[in-house]
C-alpha cells in the first residue's frame, strides 16, 4: 500500500527523538519496541519484522539508511516574469539575497501580486493548491497582451550556489502544460525534486496570501492540517498507518476464522455425537484448544477408551456363540453319557467288592492253601486259575466305568467352555438405549444346570437365544454408529478446513497483540510530541500576536492542535478583558487575519524550513492603522533572520516602515497600458542610512558643530556598511556558502574596513585592496573618503564638512553595493 | 508640567469618560503622552539640541545608545496626534500601550538618576 502521507519518510531527527523515548520508556516490551522501529523506517521493514517474530534482531541492526536529506537552504535573488497574469512584456524584481525586509508596493491591479503569484507557480505548478482555484482563474492566467508566458528566478541555495528556476509555456499551452528547467552552473538538474524541494514547499509552504488567512480560521481542520504539517509528523501518522494496516490485515483473518466458526458451531451443539461434543467444548473458551479440536477429528481424543463411540464400536462387534462347534462339543457329552449309562447297568459297587473279595482269596490261597475258608469244602484244582481270570475281568470292567464317568466330565467342560460369562462391552448396551435382551440371554445362558444331560439342553436353547439377541444388539449398534458417521463425516471435513485457518490465525496471535501494543505506544508518542513541538510555535504566535494585537483587548492565551480526524482542530484560547472566550467567536476580521499571520509566520520561519524566504501577499487589509504599526514591527522581527517579502497595495506599511525607522527596501510596481509593468525603488537600507544622514546634517545647527560630528558619521557609516553587507551577501550566498557562515563573516568583520575588505577583495585580511578599489573607481580621494568614515566613530578624526562627508558616503556605498 | 505629570494626565483622559472631553480625550491623551516622552529624551540629550525636529533628536538618541522603542512609541504617538480625516482616532486600548511604553521609558531615566 502506498503511503498516504506527503511527509511518510521519517527525518533522522524525528526518528532518534523516537528511538530515545523507546529506550527511556521500560512499558514497552521488545516485541512492540521492534515493531515501532521498524514502521518508523518503512512498510517493507516493518513486514521483515514481522516475518521473523520472535527472532533475537538487535535495535540497530535493521537500522538502514531510510531517510531522506534534508534540502539546503535558499534565498530568492530575481524574479523574471513575462506574460503572466497582469504582467505583460517581462519585469524583473531584483530582491536582495539575505535576511531583510523587501515591500513591493503597487495598487490594485498593478501587477505586484502577479509576481507573488509567478514565484508561487513558478515552483508549486504541480502543488494541490491550485486544483483549487477557480476555473477562471486557471484559465485567465495568461496575460492577454503578450502571447508566450514564462517564468525565471534566480535562487541563491546553501552549497550550490546559483540556481536558476524556469517555466516556460508554448502558445496556446495551458496552465497545467509547461515545461521546468532548472540549472546550476549552465547544467540542468532533474526538477525540483533535485533541490529536495518538493515535500518542503509542501510543508513550510514560504508564500502566504491574504486570501488565505481569511479562510484559513474559519476552517477549523484545515488550520489544523497547515500547522501539524510543520510538525513534520506525518512521518509518524505514516508509521502508525503501517501497523494498523499489519494489524488489520491479521485481525480481518481473525475475525474470518470467528464468523465461520458460527455455523459450525452451531451444527456442532446440534449433533449427538461425543466428536461434536468435544470439538464444541474445545472451542467454547476465548482461546481455542485446537490440538484437542484435531484429536476429535482424527478419531482419538479423550473418546477413546470410555467414550459411546467406543462401547458402540465393540457392541456392533460382540462376538457370536458359534453354534455348530457348540452342537458338536453337546452331541460329543450325549454320547459320553450314553456309554456310562450302558456300563452302569451291571452293579459298579459288586463288581469291584467282588474284585477285591478275590484279591483278597487268591492271596489266602496262594499263601495258605487248604479247603475254602469260608465254606471249608475243598477247592477244585483249577480254581485258583479261574479265580485269577475273573479277577481280571473285574478290574478290566472297573476301568472301563471309570474311564466313562471321566469322559462325560471332560466332555462336560468341552460345552461350559463355550458359555463363558458375557463379554463386558455387553454390559453398556442398556446404558446406550439398547436393550438388555442380550445380556439378560447371555447372562441365562451362562448360568448352566451341572447335571450333564441337563446341560446339554440348557446350552442348545440358551445359545440359540444368545445368537438371536446378541446379533440384533449387534446391528443396532451398527445402524447407530452408521447414522452417527453420515452427520459428523461432513461437518468433520468442514472443521478440518476451518482448523488450517484457525491454526494460522493462532500462529498471528502474537503478532497481533505485539501490533496493537507497538501502535498504541507510538499513537501515545505522536501525542506527546506533537505537543512538544507545537509549544515553541505556539509560543512565537502568542509573542507575534502580542506585537500584532496594539489595540486589540484580546489576548491570546492559548494555542494547541487538538483533536483527531473529523474533529481536529487549533483550539485558539483567548481572554478579552481578562475574561475566557474562543477567538472567532469574539474577534474582528482584521484581529483574525492578524492571528492567523500570528500562526503562519512561525510555521514560516521554523529552522527545518529550506526557505529563508517568505512571501507575503497583501496582510495589511482590514488591518487598523495601529495593527499596521504591529505588522511593521513583527515583519522587521523576521527579517532579522528572513529574506521577507510582503506585497502590499496599501501604502500604509511603507509609511509605517519609513517612521518607525524600520530598515527595508521598497519597490512601487505600477502597470501601465499594454500590461507594460513599471518596478522602481523607492527605499532601501543604504539610502535609508543616508536619509538619516542628511537629516541630522540638516539640523546641524540646532545639533551643534559637536554632536553633529558625532552623529552624521554614524549615519554614513551605517550606510557604507550596509552596502558592504549586500555586497558580501550576494557573493558569498551566489557560490552556495553556508549562510549560517555569511552571517557569522559579516558579524565577525571588525570594523568597517575589515567589512569592506570582505566586500571587495573577499578577504576581511586585505584591506589595502579596499583602498585601491575605492580609488580606481571613484578617483584619488574615495580612498581618503574611506579613511574619514572609517575613523568617525573614534573622537579626533580628521572629518572635513560633514556634507562632504554625506555625499562621500554615498558615492563609496553605491560603488560596494555593486562591487560583487 | 513634569513627564510624570503629563503621563499622568493622559492616562486621566483615557481612563475617565469625562463629558467634558468627548471627542478629544484620545488626541489630547496622545499629545500629553508624547510630550512626556520628549521632555523626558531632552533630558537624556545634550542641551541644544531640543532646537532640532525631534525626528532629528530620535535619531541622536538612537546615536548615544537610547533604546529602539523610543522612536516606535513617538512615531505612533505622532500619528496620534494628528488629526487625520482619513483615519479613525486611536482606541483607548492602544493608548494605554503607548502610556505604559511612556511610563517604562521614564522609569529607565528616573532608575539612572
Amino acid at each position: 500500500m502506498a503511503d498516504k502521507h506527503p511527509d511518510a519518510t521519517m527525518t533522522p531527527a524525528l526518528h532518534d527523538l523516537i528511538l530515545e523515548r523507546l529506550a527511556g520508556d521500560d512499558g514497552i516490551d521488545d516485541t512492540a519496541l521492534r515493531l515501532v522501529d521498524a514502521a518508523c523506517r518503512g512498510g517493507k521493514v516493518l513486514a521483515a519484522q514481522l516475518g521473523k517474530l520472535g527472532d533475537e534482531v538487535s535495535r540497530v541492526a535493521a537500522a538502514g539508511p531510510a531517510h531522506a536529506p534534508g534540502a539546503a537552504a535558499v534565498y530568492v535573488e530575481r524574479l523574471r516574469v513575462a506574460g503572466f497574469r497582469g504582467i505583460g512584456p517581462a519585469r524583473q524584481l531584483e530582491l536582495r539575497p539575505g535576511p531583510g525586509l523587501t515591500l513591493i508596493v503597487g495598487r490594485n491591479g498593478s501587477g505586484k501580486s502577479s509576481f507573488a503569484e509567478a514565484l508561487e507557480t513558478l515552483l508549486t505548478r504541480d502543488s494541490r493548491r491550485w486544483q483549487s482555484r477557480p476555473k477562471d482563474w486557471r484559465d485567465g492566467w495568461r496575460n492577454l497582451h503578450v502571447s508566450s508566458a514564462a517564468i525565471d528566478a534566480t535562487f541563491l541555495v546553501e552549497g550550490d550556489g546559483r540556481v536558476i528556476v524556469r517555466r516556460r509555456w508554448d502558445d496556446g499551452a495551458d496552465l497545467n502544460t509547461s515545461t521546468l528547467g532548472v540549472q546550476r552552473d549552465g547544467s540542468d538538474l532533474a526538477g525540483l525534486e533535485a533541490l529536495g524541494w518538493a515535500r518542503a514547499l509542501d510543508t513550510f509552504r514560504p508564500f502566504l496570501s491574504y486570501s488565505e488567512l481569511g479562510a484559513v480560521l474559519a476552517e477549523p481542520s484545515k488550520l489544523h492540517d497547515e500547522l501539524s504539517s510543520i510538525l513534520g509528523l506525518g512521518a509518524i501518522s505514516a508509521a502508525i498507518d503501517r501497523l494498523n494496516d499489519q494489524y488489520r490485515r491479521r485481525d480481518k483473518q481473525r475475525k474470518q476464522a470467528r464468523d465461520e466458526l458460527a455455523p459450525l458451531v452451531k451444527a456442532l451443539e446440534s449433533m449427538d455425537d461425543p466428536r461434536a461434543r468435544q470439538c464444541r467444548d474445545a472451542l467454547a473458551g476465548r482461546t481455542w484448544a485446537l490440538d484437542e479440536v484435531e484429536a476429535a477429528l482424527l478419531g482419538g481424543g479423550n473418546d477413546a477408551d470410555t467414550g459411546e463411540l467406543t462401547h458402540l464400536r465393540r457392541l456392533a462387534q460382540l462376538p457370536l456363540p458359534n453354534l455348530a462347534q457348540l452342537e458338536q462339543a453337546v452331541a460329543a457329552l450325549r454320547d459320553a453319557i450314553t456309554a456310562r449309562a450302558a456300563l452302569a447297568d451291571t452293579g459298579e459297587a459288586q463288581r469291584a467288592a467282588l474284585a477285591q473279595l478275590l484279591e483278597h482269596a487268591v492271596a489266602y490261597v496262594d499263601g495258605h492253601g487248604g479247603d475254602c475258608p469260608v465254606c471249608q469244602a475243598a477247592l477244585p484244582g483249577d480254581w485258583a486259575a479261574s479265580a485269577r481270570v475273573r479277577l481280571d475281568q473285574a478290574r478290566t470292567q472297573a476301568r472301563a466305568v471309570r474311564d466313562a464317568g471321566a469322559q462325560v466330565a471332560t466332555r462336560q467342560r468341552a460345552v461350559r467352555q463355550h458359555m463363558r460369562q458375557p463379554p463386558p462391552a455387553l454390559t453398556q448396551a442398556e446404558a446406550l438405549g439398547l436393550g438388555s435382551e442380550a445380556l439378560a440371554a447371555w447372562r441365562a445362558w451362562a448360568d448352566a444346570p451341572d447335571e450333564p444331560a441337563a446341560l446339554c439342553d440348557h446350552a442348545e436353547t440358551g445359545a440359540l437365544a444368545v445368537h438371536e439377541t446378541v446379533d440384533s444388539l449387534r446391528h443396532a449398534a451398527r445402524r447407530r454408529l452408521d447414522a452417527m458417521e453420515s452427520t459428523w463425516r461432513p461437518l468433520a471435513r468442514q472443521l478440518a478446513a476451518w482448523l488450517k485457518t484457525a491454526r494460522a490465525v493462532q500462529a498471528d496471535s502474537e503478532a497481533r497483540s505485539a501490533l496493537q501494543r507497538a501502535r498504541t505506544w507510538l499513537k501515545d508518542a505522536e501525542a506527546a510530541i506533537r505537543a512538544d513541538r507545537f509549544e515553541p510555535i505556539a509560543a512565537r504566535a502568542q509573542q507575534t500576536w502580542n506585537l500584532l494585537r496594539q489595540d486589540s483587548n484580546v489576548e491570546l492565551r492559548r494555542v494547541a492542535l487538538e483533536g483527531k480526524a473529523t474533529r481536529r482542530r487549533v483550539a485558539l484560547d483567548v481572554d478579552v478583558d481578562g475574561k475566557p472566550g474562543v477567538a472567532v467567536g469574539v474577534m474582528s476580521q482584521g484581529e483574525l487575519n492578524a492571528l492567523a499571520l500570528s500562526l503562519f509566520l512561525p510555521r514560516m520561519t521554523l529552522p527545518d524550513s529550506p526557505f529563508r524566504f517568505v512571501v507575503i501577499d497583501d496582510p495589511v487589509q482590514a488591518m487598523d492603522p495601529h495593527k499596521v504599526d504591529g505588522l511593521a514591527r513583527v515583519l522587521e522581527q523576521v527579517a532579522a533572520v528572513r529574506q521577507v517579502i510582503v506585497l502590499t497595495h496599501d501604502t500604509r506599511l511603507l509609511e509605517a516602515v519609513r517612521r518607525l525607522g524600520i530598515e527595508a527596501t521598497a519597490v512601487e510596481v505600477s502597470r501601465r497600458a499594454q500590461s507594460v509593468v513599471e518596478v522602481r525603488g523607492v527605499l532601501d537600507p543604504v539610502e535609508h542610512h543616508l536619509a538619516d544622514a542628511r537629516r541630522c546634517l540638516h539640523d546641524e545647527d540646532a545639533l551643534g558643530p559637536g554632536l553633529a560630528a558625532r552623529v552624521v558619521p554614524v549615519f554614513c557609516r551605517l550606510a557604507v556598511e550596509a552596502a558592504c553587507s549586500e555586497a558580501v551577501r550576494r557573493r558569498r550566498l551566489g557560490r552556495g556558502d553556508r549562510h549560517a557562515d555569511v552571517e557569522q563573516a559579516i558579524a565577525g568583520a571588525r570594523g568597517l574596513h575589515q567589512l569592506a575588505a570582505l566586500a571587495v577583495a573577499d578577504d576581511s585580511g586585505d584591506g589595502n585592496r579596499v583602498y585601491q578599489y575605492l580609488n580606481n573607481k571613484l578617483g584619488r580621494d574615495a580612498g581618503d573618503a574611506f579613511k574619514r568614515i572609517k575613523q568617525s566613530v573614534h573622537a579626533g578624526g580628521e572629518l572635513g564638512p560633514l556634507a562632504e562627508l554625506v555625499a562621500d558616503a554615498r558615492a563609496i556605498a553605491t560603488t560596494l553595493r555593486r562591487v560583487a | 508640567m513634569s513627564p510624570r505629570e503629563l503621563l499622568a494626565a493622559a492616562a486621566r483622559l483615557v481612563d475617565r469618560a469625562d463629558e467634558s472631553t468627548r471627542g478629544v480625550w484620545a488626541r489630547a491623551a496622545a499629545i500629553c503622552a508624547r510630550q512626556a516622552l520628549e521632555l523626558e529624551l531632552a533630558r537624556r540629550l545634550p542641551p541644544g539640541v531640543q532646537a532640532a525636529p525631534f525626528a532629528t533628536q530620535l535619531l541622536v538618541y538612537r546615536v548615544i545608545g537610547g533604546d529602539a522603542n523610543a522612536a516606535y512609541v513617538w512615531a505612533a504617538l505622532s500619528r496620534a496626534c494628528h488629526h487625520q480625516g482619513y483615519e479613525l482616532p486611536p482606541t483607548a486600548m492602544a493608548l494605554r500601550g503607548w502610556i505604559a511604553d511612556v511610563d517604562g521609558f521614564l522609569a529607565v531615566g528616573e532608575r539612572a538618576s
